[in-house]
């Protein structure tokens, strides 16, 4: 099924230079430029979303020319159908203070589905 | 050259038996340093350091977090004296940034094939601050016999009794567990040796019992039958981390000198249960590798599990509480939540708790971790069990004759030291 969540595949230099990939749906609204950037686990050669997301945002902003002072950043772990509760589904949304194009101090809050997809205009079924 | 080789002790948990097994990452990095080289090792968990031995460059092995910081301390000290200092290994790729602020050089990634660059950079007074090759590895057959030559070997033993050597048959694993940090290490492709190269370099050692350390052998079945194969000739006995249950791989592992291997058990589930009699139907012993505080644990289901571990015979278990190592999903996970309480990585021993579990306080997630070891081992203590252990591969060694007595000269010495 698709992923309605995901648009595009982001490939980024993580960590180390190590070549990485995560998930991308970009929304440009009038009132948010909405990122919903999506872990791919094992599709990801390199590094994750949460452990580089100051650089990750920085980067998929500048790459997407997005409005910082709109921009509504989200991280989505999808389900991986393990038995393990910590591999459910979890939407984040990330704050950062901003400085000109540099990102600091993330600070993670968990959003239900349901507001990840109003945020992306969308009802949130699959 | 003078090239010393520190491996950093660190302090074992309470209560814990105490095990020092020959380092491998040590003796793998030894095996790729250039023939003018002349590799000096210290384990300091065995070995008392002299920081005035006249060495020309200090390497620091970092496997584990616990490591790390006595590693800093070590460093600062020999760079207060002038003498340049290179990190490597596992734990300083988990702490690369920190321990640049404590180092001359980090080295990243796999090492044959590069320590030439390194030590001639070092000749020529040019060393690079970073030698970043974590997404170029080697090719996999460059990886020859380690050097354990370098190891003082008569320091490895308990009561005479040898411990087993390390050995690697693959690097890199597909799997990507919630606690692992391989993923990051080592790659997600499996990168299995030439079975040639696999052969050399057990050829070499004069250990007939084995650790294997790769991640996981459970990665290709076909290269897993071949594996054990290579292995039959040999008749070493060895443990290893999981293997596939199905009867045709356990057959050839039982053939191959399988003794016990890791399994981890998450849950009180059918698979589980009927995965550890398949081993044992096939005379290979379990140690079950039991991670407590996940999101799903909650007092009832730790202790259900325990009752559960005893239940289907577990030769042992090895508790652990969870912890979040840099590059794993459980630090992600748990950083987002705000949920670790603490970045001192003397801790991370995965015996403290460091983060607030889901379902308990911290403290009670401690207890429980006490209490798991005390339970499974209350009729049956841990040493017994090991002994019953040890007694099944003395009587298959003595039934293929390669039984080695043990070392009565070192009867009264438990690494190194003298027994109580």
């Amino acid at each position: 099924m698709q992923d309605r969540f995901i648009d595009d595949i982001y490939e980024f230099r993580g960590e180390w230079d190590v070549p990485s990939l995560c998930g991308l749906r970009v929304v440009k609204g009038e009132k948010h430029h909405t990122v919903i950037a999506t872990e791919l686990y094992d599709k990801n050669p390199g590094t994750s979303i949460t452990a580089f997301v100051e650089q990750l945002a920085a980067m998929i902003c500048r790459d997407y020319s997005l409005d910082t002072k709109r921009l509504v950043f989200i991280v989505r772990c999808p389900d991986r159908g393990s038995k393990l509760e910590n591999y459910r589904e979890r939407f984040d949304r990330v704050s950062f203070t901003i400085d000109g194009g540099d990102f600091a101090d993330p600070d993670w809050s968990e959003i239900t589905r349901e507001e990840a997809a109003a945020l992306v205009g969308e009802d949130g079924d699959d | 050259m003078k090239f010393k080789l520190i491996y950093p002790k660190w302090k074992k948990l309470e209560g814990q038996t105490e095990f020092n097994l020959p380092p491998h990452g040590p003796v793998v990095m030894a095996a790729s340093l250039p023939d003018y080289v002349d590799v000096v090792f210290v384990d300091e968990n065995l070995q008392t350091l002299d920081f005035d031995d006249g060495a020309d460059f200090v390497g620091i092995s970092m496997m584990l977090t616990v490591q790390v910081r006595r590693g800093w301390e070590i460093a600062d000290e020999y760079r207060r004296r002038g003498v340049k200092v290179i990190f490597g290994g596992i734990a300083t790729m988990l702490h690369a940034e920190e321990t640049l602020t404590h180092a001359d050089s980090v080295f990243l990634g796999e090492s044959e094939g590069r320590m030439e660059e390194v030590f001639a950079d070092f000749r020529d007074g040019a060393l690079k601050q970073v030698y970043n090759y974590l997404s170029a590895r080697p090719p996999v057959d460059l990886v020859g016999p380690a050097r354990r030559s370098i190891l003082e070997r008569d320091l490895y033993y308990h009561k005479g009794i040898r411990m087993v050597d390390l050995f690697h048959a693959s690097r890199g694993c597909r799997f990507n567990c919630y606690p692992c940090a391989v993923a990051y290490l080592g790659g997600r492709e499996f990168r299995p040796r030439p079975m040639d190269r696999v052969a050399e370099e057990l050829a070499t050692i004069d250990n007939n019992r084995l650790f294997i350390v790769d991640n996981s052998l459970a990665q290709d079945t076909a290269w897993e039958m071949e594996l054990f194969r290579e292995m039959i000739p040999f008749k070493k006995k060895w443990c290893s981390h999981t293997i596939e249950d199905k009867p045709e791989v356990l057959d050839l592992a039982a053939q191959a000198g399988a003794w016990y291997v890791y399994q981890a058990v998450f849950d009180t589930s059918d698979y589980i249960r009927q995965r550890i009699k398949r081993y044992h139907d096939h005379g290979i012993a379990v140690e079950g590798t039991i991670l407590l505080g996940l999101d799903d644990h909650t007092e009832d289901s730790i202790r259900r599990l325990i009752d559960f571990l005893l239940e289907i015979e577990l030769d042992l278990a090895e508790f652990t509480v969870l912890t979040p190592f840099p590059h794993t999903k459980a630090f992600d996970d748990l950083r987002k939540q705000k949920r670790i309480l603490s970045y001192d990585w003397d801790r991370y021993n995965a015996g403290e708790v460091v983060f607030q579990p889901r379902h308990m306080a911290p403290e009670r997630l401690q207890e429980l971790f006490s209490f798991a070891w005390e339970e499974f081992y209350r009729d049956e203590p841990q040493q017994y069990k090991m002994y019953k252990l040890i007694r099944r591969v003395v009587e298959r060694e003595k039934a293929d004759n390669t039984y080695v007595p043990r070392r009565r000269d070192l009867a009264a010495k438990t690494f190194g030291r003298t027994a109580r």
